[in-house]
């Protein structure tokens, strides 16, 4: 069977959780805390990052989107991407987007908790989380999936990315701000929750992690 | 009428990740013409293409714009799939694209930091993970191309421009007397420094050496931060 290493908080390792869910396909996970003495994240990906996943075959691949790559390659049906080159094209710069939310939340969660956090990082940072939700609603419009009216890996990042964002004002006990977008965007804000019924979000929604704050970002 | 225009790459000189976008045009002999912008400085054109702000962001033919290294080279790719840089084959992609994973994780760490040293109060936990991380991907990126002279198959592909992007950047920042983790790869892996040698002499790679652009406007920029 298939074993997937994650954190519960990780959106990354939820991103290919979800594939997995949508795809029935049958996986163990093995939990682990990256920043934890007991981590084996570094035995098994060169780049000591989460999520990996061990292979029928024992062969060891890691980073979220190689992963729902090599899923997809490998577990065509159902598909979650669509099967024509503008299509994937199209899939992929909104996962662009996503991603660039995702990493530049990171970021500004990073320099919040750092002492002394710098004003204008934090606007850089916010300013494009602004941004690129903007593109996004205004790519998706009022649609029911981000395209070709189907669920597929576009919907996993936009999904998750903006759960992330909506999770982190709290997750470590600490208030963090990092982007009103529901109250700008609503219409996005509907076609999230829409997601977020799916037994694929519901199964795998992110937990917080009994780790030292002070390790992780201190 | 449509009008026969060349394709735009906007890109800053030394960076890395437009370097591995311009190989592999080269390598496909598709014409690009490169603009080159500091994304720090007030004029920059940047923001007007792409939310997230970054670079290189590509202008295409019939007026699109893709941003993001790795998308612009698979937009490549499929729109100019003669000669292949990507495997078409699911086991050939997938090897490819593990070594640009590699790559461009390795660019990611060192340039946290490499940033974080710039910082008033440096975090050394924080900067120690990110060197970890340089020592790691450096590692396994030698490991994989072994003594070989293409990373994947007999022939350049993806996986080379991302691993020569890489140590062209670490090799560039030396010789900007900069110390960067990672700086010291080649004496860690000769056999590495070999294939990268081997590929520097082609032209794809001589042509976009990377080349130093106004660091004032960086550091200006940095100590804002």
């Amino acid at each position: 069977m298939m074993r997937l290493i994650n954190a519960p908080p990780s959106p990354f390792g939820r991103k290919v959780a979800i594939a997995l869910n949508e795809k029935n396909l049958l996986f163990e996970t093995q939990w682990d805390e990256p920043w934890g003495e007991a981590t084996i994240t570094g035995a098994y990906s060169p780049l000591a990052q989460l999520p990996i996943l061990i292979t029928d075959d024992g062969e060891v691949l890691y980073e979220s989107n190689y992963l729902l790559e090599w899923i997809e390659r490998r577990y065509p049906d159902p598909p979650l991407l669509p099967a024509d080159d503008d299509g994937i094209l199209a899939v992929k710069q909104l996962m662009v987007l996503a991603d660039g939310i995702m990493s530049s939340a990171s970021t500004i969660i990073r320099e919040l908790t750092r002492p002394p956090s710098s004003a204008a990082w934090l606007a850089r940072y916010r300013d494009k989380i602004t941004r690129a939700t903007e593109a996004l609603d205004a790519a998706i419009g009022g649609a029911e999936f981000a395209y070709g009216g189907r669920f597929g890996q576009a919907d996993i990042a936009i999904g998750v990315t903006l759960k992330m964002v909506d999770t982190m004002t709290d997750l470590f006990g600490q208030k963090i701000e990092l982007d009103p977008w529901h109250q700008r965007l609503p219409r996005l804000g509907r076609y999230v929750a829409h997601l977020d019924e799916r037994p694929s979000f519901a199964a795998t929604r992110p937990q917080p992690m009994p780790f030292d704050h002070e390790k992780v970002y201190g | 009428m449509t009008m026969e225009m060349d394709m735009q790459l906007i890109s800053a000189t030394p960076s890395p990740w437009a370097r591995k976008v311009r190989i592999l045009a080269i390598e496909k002999g598709i014409a690009l013409e490169v603009i080159n912008d500091i994304p720090w400085a007030p004029e920059t054109c940047v923001p007007q293409y792409n939310p997230l702000e970054k670079l290189p962001i590509l202008l295409t033919d019939d007026g699109d714009r893709i941003y993001e290294s790795r998308l612009i080279v698979e937009w490549l790719e499929r729109r100019f799939p003669e000669p292949p840089m990507i495997p078409a084959d699911d086991e050939g992609y997938i090897k490819a694209k593990k070594f640009e994973v590699l790559a461009d994780g390795t660019l990611d760490a060192m340039l946290l930091a490499v940033f974080e040293m710039t910082r008033k109060h440096v975090d050394p936990e924080w900067e120690a993970r990110q060197v970890r991380k340089v020592d790691g991907g450096l590692r396994e990126i030698a490991r994989l191309v072994g003594d070989r002279h293409f990373a994947i198959g007999d022939g350049i592909s993806l996986a080379d421009a991302a691993i020569g992007s890489l140590l062209g950047s670490l090799d560039f920042s030396r010789e900007q007397q900069r110390t960067v983790p990672g700086g010291n790869w080649r004496a860690l892996y000769p056999a590495l420094a070999i294939y990268f040698d081997r590929l520097e002499e082609r032209p794809s790679f001589r042509e976009t050496r990377p080349i130093m652009f106004d660091f004032d406007v960086m550091n200006r920029a940095n100590q804002a931060a």
